[in-house]
């Protein structure tokens, strides 16, 4: 191999680079879409392992969420605090300041208290069983009990407790990814101050809920009178509470005939 | 030190390219024929991959975004070119079973996604460790598919010969059917026993 | 259409990636400076074990390649092999065929009698265990002690026939070929000695 030929090669190769090089560069101005520069910054701070845990599709489209849908900043459990800090710092939030939630399997019919309408002989999956007449519950918005919340949560936060799902406050990092998998949707992100929370989604006629389940709401109104900052509504014969407007009293907590508003353990 | 291990742990066991990862499959299938071919290609990929993962790492902060994947891929194929090279003049053997699978190392998933995942945001050094961990764990994985496909499929290990004149080795598992067969039920039977013990921790 | 500065960015992102790839460029001219004449010795030290094996009563061959422009195509060398007394016992001929799956790279001695004296396949790329069988020496030995003109047989392969591989005519037939166009070659050779 003599000087000329290596001369060439690296003439011809170098050309090529240079000739794609400002191609690509050019292309990409061309072809630009105008995107905020925060959410091109959070996506540098984010560790890029598209893992899915903050429950959206991958890191960009997090990056994306945070800076046009005001998505909760600690979101992301491969980086945690260090990432929800820099990111704080992008978006000019405090990290503090974002309101801790987790979530809550809105439902308390264990299979002590809540009644089947059929024996269930199949798969011991949620969306499975979901799809044979609602469920073997009678209730028709009633945990099933068979975990699938439990097996998708990457923080092992949930349990299943006789017949019923449980979240682990501790461990519960608010990903939403339960909450994707509930067939019935019936887990909900709570705020970590509202001390109080209606444990039931029935909405069902009261008389045809208190045959069946002795946890579930009746709608009876009771919590909604004796509320003492108007938080609590019954719609569609099930209370509401309103978190941004419930002062954690505990009235309707005392109150409840049939005790399905709890007292979450925080 | 124990940081330093837990990085290249980390590719031969928790994120192995082949059994966790499945990155890398076309290879992986291709040269599993016999133990010496796997292990070939598993040292030839792990050069490759330490020294695009360096290299990289080094000019991480040059290289423009808009050409990053163009300039990856430069690095790589100069790599991989000159395993090709060296092979030819000094393992000339080794060179023709690998054939045409040398070459494809370049498009190998498991170094383009190191060199994106690791190597564009890490310091040298780990970026090393990271990509001779990967490197070993899918020379491992290659080790102990070749093993089971060349004892089972041809009754020789490393060309010494086991057994045969009692049973015929059934061919097919030296063929494609066989390669896919071996693959799945040791990918299977990796994971279960992972989430066994994942399990068993809890 | 395009600022100053947009400009300024498209050439340094241009000359970036020509940095790198005319170092790779530099990086390999070198290394292939290192490498080729060792692959070279190599690949030319094949050939000749390939060509001892097809003519075993050579003991070496001459550098020149005699093929000339009325030899077919698909002939690429043929190499005078001569004794251990330099004298010349017989020809390898390089050729390759089409096959099946592409062209089939062989090596094919013949003597002085033009007989076939032994044949080497380099390269194929036939259907493994179909026509890759082409290779083994039950198949290739077959062609020993045969002349100018084989046929392929189903089966039963009489006299200057031989058996082709079941299911994988064509490639017997293209190997036949091969061998058939090697003899000619040689024929075409000598006679214009």
């Amino acid at each position: 191999m003599n000087i000329s030929d290596i001369v060439t090669a690296v003439v011809i190769v170098g050309a090529t680079g240079l000739i794609f090089g400002c191609l690509l560069a050019f292309a990409s101005i061309i072809f630009e879409i105008k995107s905020d520069e925060r959410e091109t910054k959070i996506l540098d701070v984010l560790p890029g392992a598209n893992c899915g845990a903050c429950g959206y599709t991958g890191c960009s489209a997090y990056a994306s969420a945070i800076v046009k849908e005001n998505a909760p900043i600690n979101a992301c459990s491969v980086g945690r605090d260090a990432v929800a800090k820099k990111i704080g710092k992008i978006m000019g939030i405090k990290a503090e300041k974002v309101e801790p939630m987790t979530a809550k399997v809105m439902c308390g019919g264990d299979c002590s208290i809540a009644a089947d309408k059929y024996e269930y002989e199949g798969i011991h999956d949620c969306l499975a069983a979901s799809k044979l007449a609602g469920g073997p519950k009678e209730c028709p918005n009633g945990c099933l009990g068979f975990g699938n919340c439990a097996i998708a949560c990457p923080f092992d936060a949930i349990s299943i407790e006789n017949g019923v799902a449980v979240v682990n406050e501790e461990k519960c990092r608010a990903c939403g990814i339960c909450i994707k998998k509930c067939p019935k949707h019936i887990i909900k992100l709570v705020p970590k101050k509202n001390k109080y929370l209606v444990l039931c989604s029935n909405s069902e006629k009261g008389a045809l809920t208190g045959k069946y389940c002795q946890a579930g709401c009746i709608g009876c109104k009771i919590c909604e009178k004796v509320c003492l900052a108007g938080a609590i509504k019954v719609t569609d014969n099930l209370a509401h509470i309103d978190y941004d407007l419930c002062i954690n009293c505990g009235e309707c907590a005392d109150k409840c005939p049939k005790k399905v508003i709890v007292k979450r353990d925080a | 030190m124990n940081k330093n291990l837990k990085v290249i742990a980390n590719g031969i066991i928790n994120e192995n390219p082949t059994f966790v990862q499945l990155l890398g499959m076309c290879p992986t299938l291709a040269v599993t024929t016999s133990l010496k071919n796997g292990i070939g290609m598993g040292l030839s990929a792990t050069a490759v991959l330490v020294a695009s993962n360096v290299l990289i790492s080094l000019l991480r902060k040059l290289i423009p975004e808009k050409v990053r994947i163009a300039a990856y891929i430069v690095i790589i194929a100069t790599f991989v070119t000159i395993i090709d090279l060296l092979l030819k003049a000094f393992l000339p053997s080794l060179a023709d079973q690998l054939g045409i699978f040398i070459p494809l190392i370049v498009v190998n998933c498991i170094i383009l996604a190191r060199a994106e995942a690791f190597a564009s945001k890490n310091t040298v050094g780990k970026s090393a460790l990271d990509g001779l961990g990967m490197g070993l764990g899918f020379t491992c994985a290659l080790i102990l598919i070749s093993a089971v496909r060349e004892f089972l499929g041809a009754g020789t290990l490393f060309d010494i010969k086991v057994y045969g004149d009692i049973i015929t080795p059934p061919a097919i598992v030296t063929m494609a059917p066989g390669g896919f067969i071996v693959l799945g039920s040791l990918i299977a039977l990796i994971n279960h026993i992972a989430a066994k013990r994942k399990a068993g921790d809890k | 259409m395009l600022n100053k500065d947009q400009i300024k960015n498209i050439f340094k992102v241009g000359f970036t990636l020509c940095a790198i790839t005319a170092v790779s460029a530099l990086i390999l001219a070198f290394v292939n400076s290192l490498t080729a004449p060792v692959i070279a010795k190599n690949t030319a030290e094949k050939q000749q074990q390939a060509m001892l094996e097809v003519l075993p009563s050579a003991s070496g061959f001459s550098d020149e390649n005699l093929i000339n422009d009325s030899v077919d195509k698909i002939v690429t060398a043929v190499y005078e092999g001569n004794d251990e007394n330099k004298n010349v016992c017989g020809y390898a001929v390089m050729v390759s065929p089409n096959g099946y799956g592409g062209a089939i790279s062989m090596t094919v001695g013949v003597d002085l009698e033009l007989k076939v004296t032994g044949v080497d396949i380099i390269s194929q790329s036939e259907t493994p265990g179909l026509g890759a069988k082409c290779v083994e020496d039950d198949f290739k030995n077959q062609y020993i002690g045969k002349s100018k003109g084989i046929t392929v047989s189903k089966s039963g392969a009489k006299d200057n026939e031989i058996d082709a591989i079941s299911s994988a005519t064509i490639t017997s037939n293209a190997v036949t070929l091969g061998v058939n166009t090697a003899i000619d070659a040689v024929i075409l050779i000598k006679g214009d000695k």
